[in-house]
């Protein structure tokens, strides 16, 4: 007798139904009533009475099913406290995430996983999109989390959420309650971009393409390597850029920058969570991936 | 029926909570901690701690991507 037996014994005793059974248990018919049959062997005794609306408990069954649910249901508990052992001895992750993302919204989801899982220790590497998919091809990042277009390489990657990109400008004259600017005008403009690698550059690049144009066409003045950086050149007046609105709520709601929409263009990226498709996720990689998928993730 | 304002624009989890954990201290009966955070996961953790602490918490979006949380004692 083994414990599966138990379980399907559990469940027909619940279900009273040897096909509804075999359905939840992703189990043929037949394969349920061999199991019944086989512990009716052990046993010595009848279990099962079949009826024509299903199958009921002899008083065998009846002493059998409050066995059977102790059982598995102890057993269950069992083994979630060894996974929470497992969990707390290796116990450490390596998440990499682009540089938009990884100042504002992982930072947070690494916290409240925390609360949850407070043995784990979790390291952030913040970097440029191609930095983060290079580390997590070479295994040195266990998950990563990476803005821009569709990931390309041995990874499995699932869409966490579509950002948009605006124009940033900063809020005075000529700007002020500006709310659109032509491709044109942009082009005309001072504009600051990130560095060659970034997943936003390649956005921008991408977006250009499409319309014809590529970046010898802005009026590039500097290249600045992180969204901080961008946000004060911009504020400051050295000209204006195109960013992630997700990094821009506080800028925008005290007014300090400006978004506006470039006519004619749609500027998207998603944010996708990836890992390396050859590699064994521990099983704190695999409860953070749950935790990021999950509907009230702490992903904000 | 004091009012506080914090402003945690620009602050991750969970330096919005903590701060909140602060003023708490000198909350007094009927006052209220207002913060404004720019973090979604945060005004879900601090309404859950704060209501499983007995406050009354009310939270409103003010702009796109922005939200006021509003901490009460009521006892």
């Amino acid at each position: 007798m083994n414990l599966n037996n138990l379980r399907v014994f559990a469940t027909v005793a619940e279900t009273g139904n040897l096909s509804e059974t075999a359905q939840r248990l992703f189990l043929t018919q037949p394969a349920v009533t061999q199991q019944i049959k086989h512990l009716e062997h052990v046993f010595a005794i009848q279990l099962l009475e079949r009826t024509n609306r299903g199958v009921t408990l002899t008083d065998a069954g009846e002493v059998l099913k409050d066995y059977a649910r102790k059982i598995v249901s102890l057993y269950d508990e069992l083994e979630s406290a060894m996974e929470g052992l497992r969990a707390s001895v290796g116990g450490q992750l390596t998440v990499g995430a682009t540089s938009t993302i990884g100042g504002y919204a992982v930072p947070c989801s690494i916290c409240i996983f925390k609360e949850k899982f407070p043995e784990a220790v979790l390291k952030l590497k913040v970097a440029n999109r191609q930095q983060i998919i290079n580390d997590l091809k070479e295994g040195r990042i266990d998950i990563a989390l990476i803005e821009g277009k569709d990931l390309k390489g041995p990874f499995v990657a699932c869409e966490l959420a579509v950002d948009q990109l605006v124009i940033i400008a900063p809020n005075r004259k000529p700007w002020t309650d500006r709310t659109s600017i032509s491709i044109e005008e942009l082009k005309k403009q001072p504009f600051i971009i990130r560095e060659a690698g970034s997943g936003t550059r390649q956005v921008i690049e991408e977006a250009l393409n499409s319309i014809g144009l590529d970046l010898s066409h802005l009026n590039i003045v500097v290249e600045l390597a992180s969204v901080d950086s961008i946000k004060a050149a911009v504020e400051a007046g050295v000209g204006i850029s195109i960013m992630s609105r997700l990094a821009l709520r506080k800028e925008l709601h005290t007014r300090t920058l400006l978004a506006l929409e470039l006519e004619g263009l749609s500027l998207e990226q998603k944010i996708y969570l990836a890992y390396n498709r050859e590699r064994i996720q521990t099983r704190l990689g695999k409860a953070f991936i749950n935790f990021l998928r999950s509907p009230n993730r702490g992903f904000c | 029926m004091a009012e506080y304002f914090i402003d945690a624009l620009g602050e991750m989890c969970p330096v919005p909570s903590i701060k909140i954990r602060e003023k708490l201290k000198e909350l007094e009966v009927g006052d209220a901690i207002i913060l404004k955070t720019d973090h979604s996961c945060a005004t879900i953790s601090i309404r859950n701690e704060m209501r499983r602490k007995g406050y009354k918490t009310a939270v409103q979006e003010i702009d796109n991507g922005i939200w006021q949380v509003t901490v009460r004692r009521v006892k």
